[in-house]
């Protein structure tokens, strides 16, 4: 069902058979992302880009591309060279201990997280309307963690 | 749309009333149980009066929860509290002073309406459900009528729209006030002597001040700081455990003032 709907999705992004733009929208495209305010050299980042119903902000599936980035001056660094054109959502977190997760304490982050179009501080998970952007062509965005305890 | 919004905040308020709740158990619970180990006769004799102590306490769980989900819906929905967690947003100075500054604002919210409260008009109709404890124990913590609970619920959920205060500081707030609001009921003394008798202790208040209030009525009001009643000239001095059980049957003496 998710698979689905994130295929109609794709679907309904790329250009159409009777498109009058003069320069249609390229079917892939460069994403850069710089992860930024990174409290330690330890571990690794995680990050997930994930097409709509795609489980956000866990992400599942596959649709999602993840990656795994590493730690250099408080940032880290990635280029997806040919990300399909489309909308999407960034979760990202710095896995300290490298255990594979996001360590809570009663429902609370214990690492760092953050988010595309980094959403202010709310006692919740954001949901994908708050953090999803347009694929379009080469870009560029940046997101800062958020370490609360 | 009006209608969901109307059920999204009744939950957020289910939601809070729940959490209190269960804080107020877990934490009353814990002192309780420590201070019955520690002396197995503190609670003899005292059955009846702390099912009242946890059934008025439950309701306060209720009351505290309308402003507190009202607080907590308000962020989650529509993000609208100064709170925030990066330690470096402000100078690192402001975490201590905000800290500190919540606790006196509370403590002077609380000093002035407890005072009022003991109006005789007032204390018979509100603040007498709360003296009904002799001796209080820790299960008198939330052990309030539910319009004075109301008049305390206020202070902590309206701070966080007001000062910039960071998540952890919010959650350190909340810890000293359960804890505090347990202890200084609890009918025996958490900190040591030497705190509690010594410089530190002539402007915290501690159970063994706070002892002293459910004695004789009309001193020692404040809640975290003595200050107020310093100023006021309505500090006593701290109080005493010894012969509580006597103390028990000498109050039925005290009168309200």
């Amino acid at each position: 069902m998710a698979a689905l709907s994130a295929l109609a999705l794709a679907g309904l992004a790329a250009p159409g058979p009777g498109a009058a733009e003069p320069a249609p929208a390229p079917a892939r495209a460069a994403l850069d992302i710089t992860v930024h305010g990174i409290n330690s050299a330890r571990g690794v980042i995680r990050l997930a880009i994930c097409p709509p119903a795609a489980g956000f902000p866990d992400c599942k599936g596959h649709e999602v591309r993840t990656a795994n980035l590493h730690i250099a001056g408080g940032q880290a660094h990635i280029q997806f060279a040919d990300l399909p054109a489309g909308t999407y959502g960034i979760s990202v977190f710095h896995d300290a201990n490298a255990n594979g997760k996001l360590d809570l304490f009663m429902g609370i982050p214990r690492e760092g997280y953050g988010f595309s179009r980094n959403p202010p501080f709310r006692p919740r998970a954001p949901r994908f309307a708050e953090v999803e952007f347009a694929h379009t062509g080469t870009m560029a965005t940046s997101i800062s963690l958020r370490y609360i305890l | 749309m009006m209608a969901a919004g109307i059920i999204s905040v009744g939950l957020a308020m289910a939601a809070m009333t729940a959490i209190v709740g269960l804080r107020y158990l877990a934490t009353s619970g814990l002192f309780a149980w420590v201070g019955l180990r520690r002396q197995p006769g503190l609670h003899t004799g005292l059955g009846t009066q702390i099912r009242r102590e946890i059934g008025w306490s439950l309701l306060s769980a209720g009351i505290y929860g309308i402003p507190a989900g009202l607080a907590a819906w308000t962020w989650q929905e529509r993000g609208w509290t100064r709170i925030y967690t990066d330690v470096n947003e402000f100078p690192l100075w402001w975490l201590p002073v905000s800290f500190m500054l919540c606790l006196a604002v509370h403590d002077a919210w609380f000093f002035w309406t407890h005072r009022l409260m003991h109006h005789p008009a007032l204390f018979r109709r509100i603040h007498a459900v709360h003296h009904d404890s002799r001796p209080p124990t820790a299960w008198a913590a939330m052990s309030f009528h539910p319009w004075e609970a109301l008049s305390g619920a206020f202070v902590i959920p309206a701070l966080v729209f007001i000062l910039p205060l960071h998540f952890g500081v919010v959650l350190a707030v909340l810890l000293v006030m359960t804890i505090m609001g347990t202890t200084n009921h609890m009918g025996w003394e958490l900190f040591p002597a030497r705190l509690v008798h010594g410089r530190a202790g002539r402007w915290l208040i501690t159970a063994t001040h706070h002892q002293l209030h459910h004695e004789r009525y009309s001193c020692n009001y404040g809640l975290y700081f003595r200050y107020w009643d310093h100023l006021c000239g309505t500090d006593r001095g701290l109080g005493s455990f010894v012969g509580a059980g006597a103390g028990r049957a000498g109050s039925a003496r005290a009168g309200s003032s």
